[in-house]
């Protein structure tokens, strides 16, 4: 019988929820990939240490899927966090977007800053919202199941074995010391055999 | 080191590729908006939730600023690179993870010093302490694909008992 391993959605919430929230205030915007990619790998240090307890296995691709999964929570805790700042400053306004698009250096094209405005005046703020949710939450989702890989590659645990109910087992027990002290019977002798 | 199967070398190409398109695409967006092409400037949202994206700090290759950060920019090649260097040798490179970190504590250092705003350094030597940490990330992450890849199929059917 299996130990059966412990469930991934805490460790997916603790560290999608934490980052995701940290990373969604407007003070710590730098090097957000690696806030997403440290979800991930969080999430992948605290479902080992679970697994660990519990007795079973960890490996790369259970890290994959708790990261993958502490992605989704930081994406949308992430947005939500990040939409909610900006909803409460006053971000979303038409005026302060025009401001930020055309005050932003990156965009280099002022036709594609006016494209910009003109969208944002005819969708509606909301729309802005949930476009930059859906962003966020893709490469949540790509960057914490990155981290998570890595973080099953580096915290890897065997499982150990657990057939000590006498039930059935897909890999047989371990040979124990004291069973390798085993003699076969001595072969009888010749002359010992029976002609009939 | 080891040696990886084919059907993980199958895996680490895809992988590999898909790092390769998201570094050609952080090159050619600002060659595109050279070029004329407005729509290119759209394509550099897409990496707004990954990266401050502050000018002054991201790198200039001739054509325009590039979308992400030189850190950012570093952690990419780097990952690229660690990938590439899987496929292209065909070998596992094992170590431990500690090794990661100790190569990330340059950049570390460089981003505390501009939290208290002591002076750090520029673009391209940011670009470079960034790729080993990028680099050693990308021997892990290609380490962890070989490993899914070739990991045994489980059966589900039952065993028979006889």
């Amino acid at each position: 019988m299996e130990t059966k391993a412990p469930s991934m959605l805490l460790p997916a919430l603790i560290a999608g929820g934490s980052l995701g929230f940290v990373s969604g205030l407007p003070i710590s915007n730098c090097a957000c990939c690696l806030w997403a990619a440290g979800a991930g790998f969080l999430a992948a240090f605290l479902y080992s240490r679970n697994c660990k307890a519990a007795g079973a296995g960890f490996d790369t691709g259970k890290g994959g899927v708790v990261g993958l999964l502490a992605g989704v929570v930081f994406g949308v805790v992430g947005s939500l966090v990040n939409s909610a700042f900006s909803l409460l400053t006053g971000g979303l306004d038409i005026e302060s977007m025009r401001d930020a698009i055309n005050a932003n250096p990156m965009i280099n094209d002022p036709e594609a800053a006016e494209q910009a405005i003109q969208l944002f005046e005819s969708m509606g703020p909301m729309f802005f919202v949930l476009v930059f949710a859906l962003i966020w939450i893709v490469l949540g989702v790509i960057f914490s199941a990155i981290g998570g890989l890595i973080g099953g590659a580096a915290f890897k645990i065997e499982a150990a074995p657990t057939d000590t109910d006498g039930g059935w087992s897909s890999t047989p027990p371990p040979i124990s010391p004291a069973n390798t002290d085993y003699q076969p019977p001595p072969a009888p002798p010749a002359d010992s055999r029976r002609e009939d | 080191m080891k040696g990886i199967e084919p059907r993980a070398r199958l895996w680490l190409g895809v992988a590999t590729f898909a790092a390769f398109l998201v570094c050609a695409l952080v090159v050619l967006i600002p060659v595109a908006e050279d070029q004329g092409w407005s729509h290119a400037s759209w394509l550099r949202l897409a990496f707004q939730p990954a990266c401050h994206q502050i000018a002054a700090r991201c790198l200039d290759l001739g054509a325009g600023t590039l979308p992400i950060c030189a850190r950012c920019a570093g952690l990419y090649a780097g990952g690229f690179a660690g990938l590439f260097t899987v496929l292209v040798s065909g070998r596992r490179f094992q170590f431990r993870f500690r090794w990661l970190i100790v190569a990330a504590v340059p950049s570390i250092a460089d981003f505390g010093l501009g939290l208290v705003h002591l002076p750090t350094l520029s673009n391209w030597p940011r670009f470079a302490l960034a790729v080993i940490p990028g680099l050693l990330a990308g021997l892990l992450l290609a380490n962890a694909v070989g490993e899914i890849a070739s990991a045994p199929k489980v059966s589900n059917s039952t065993p028979e008992i006889t």
